[in-house]
């Protein structure tokens, strides 16, 4: 019998296609790893857990976690979203510190940590991202999901050349069809993002949402950044928690949301579900076009040369000092918001307030970290 | 929803017949260059038609 040697074309296409499949199984596998999402602890202000899909609508792969925190008495209801573009991570960090700290006297506050949970399931091509990163905490290290802005195209595809956005009919660019905050209100019979926008909607109807926060992340070059943006419906609030945060020197601007912007959480909310509509920003510099090496650090540290030698240009929006933005300033500062809001609101609303406690404060996280508030995952759930 | 399911299946047919070429180019082809590009075509299109993609 003849050695098998590499000369021969068959030995060769034989180990070649063998080597092809044990890289395509490695690769799979790093894809089918992105769906499994991070532990989140319920803490024990958390009274009732539900999904998505509970409220009436067909999301498939979209179905993510409602966490609800009702207080012993009556009171209204805030519905906080984080994970509407999973690579803006503070959303998420804030939405999962309040369900793991807070817990509510009075009223109720609904929380969708992972709103656009098929967006945590992929990055970017070419970006580069990570896929996951961790925080130290006193129990451990907890990891958690870095997705991308729009939903993954194995859930929704193909995008249209022109996405039209409904009811309004506005055209904006086909892939804006995969992006959740361009997609609200929703249709129940709509495309895939359309339903999972339709069940948000849902879930501020069944549950009697009277004010939402929708956290989002921008680039530190992009001009709607520390920012409160706000409906008209909501700017009592909105104006209200802004100037208690500039009189904390916390540096945040209110912006009304365009009329002629739709798809956007703090236009349709307001428009159509009649609420009280706000959307925070924070400067995130992992997401920026001048960053440098995007890892793990950038993402958590929030440090950059790049941006420092921007900030010095006079090309940026935000401060940006060798110290960045880290991640947890941008929870701190999302916390502080949070806080203002329920305070103006509780004063615009005396007779069915939400009150909390046990709120991550402003100073605490940015001097301690996001470790000391985030609850050790139980060994069933890592 | 059925249109787009039917059109998710119909690329991932033809995504399962391009890595098929590529195996057939692999098995066909003499020159290692050739062969390599193939095995290297092929990794993206398995991944497709499998659905991880």
């Amino acid at each position: 019998m003849r050695p098998l040697s590499w000369r021969d074309a068959k030995v060769r296409a034989a180990v070649l296609l063998a080597a092809a499949l044990v890289i395509s199984a490695w690769t799979g596998k790093i894809f089918l790893d992105m769906h499994e999402p991070e532990p989140i602890v319920a803490g024990p202000g958390v009274t009732e857990q539900k999904m998505l899909s509970d409220y009436g609508s067909a999301v498939g792969a979209g179905d993510t976690p409602v966490y609800i925190l009702e207080g012993e008495e009556p009171g209204g209801t805030l519905l906080l979203i984080g994970g509407t573009h999973p690579q803006e991570v503070s959303g998420l960090l804030t939405a999962v510190l309040v369900i793991e700290n807070v817990r509510v006297k009075q009223g109720r506050i609904v929380v969708i940590p992972q709103a656009n949970r098929s967006g945590f399931t992929h990055t970017d091509p070419l970006e580069g991202f990570p896929h996951k990163f961790e925080i130290e905490t006193p129990h451990g290290v907890r990891w958690f999901r870095l997705g991308m802005r729009l939903a993954n195209p194995v859930h929704q595809w193909p995008d249209p050349d022109l996405f039209v956005h409904r009811p309004s009919g506005e055209r904006m660019v086909g892939s804006e069809a995969r992006n959740l905050n361009r997609n609200h209100p929703g249709r129940a019979r709509g495309r895939f993002v359309e339903r999972i926008a339709f069940a948000i909607a849902q879930v501020i109807r069944k549950e009697g949402v009277k004010i939402v926060l929708d956290t989002h992340e921008a680039y530190p070059e992009y001009p709607v950044i520390n920012m409160l943006v706000a409906h008209e419906g909501a700017f009592d609030v909105g104006a209200f928690a802004v100037a208690n945060l500039q009189e904390r020197d916390i540096q945040i601007d209110l912006m009304a949301s365009p009329k002629r912007l739709h798809g956007l959480s703090h236009r349709e909310f307001g428009d159509h579900l009649g609420v009280r509509a706000l959307l925070v920003e924070t400067a995130n510099p992992a997401m920026g076009r001048l960053r440098g090496r995007t890892d793990e650090r950038l993402v958590v540290e929030g440090r950059d040369d790049n941006y420092v030698r921007a900030a010095k240009l006079d090309r940026l929006f935000v401060p940006f000092t060798a110290e960045g933005h880290p991640l947890s300033g941008r929870v701190a500062r999302n916390m502080a918001t949070l806080e203002e809001i329920l305070s103006a609101y509780n004063e615009f609303e005396p007779d069915s307030p939400i009150i909390v406690e046990g709120l991550p404060s402003y100073d605490a996280v940015r001097e301690q970290g996001l470790g000391p508030f985030l609850l050790p995952v139980p060994a069933a759930s890592r | 929803m059925e249109v787009e399911l039917g059109l998710m299946i119909i690329y991932r047919l033809f995504a399962l017949l391009v890595a098929a070429t590529t195996v057939v180019v692999l098995f066909r082809e003499g020159d290692w260059r050739q062969q390599v590009f193939a095995a290297i075509v092929f990794i993206p299109f398995a991944l497709r038609a499998a659905g991880v993609k």
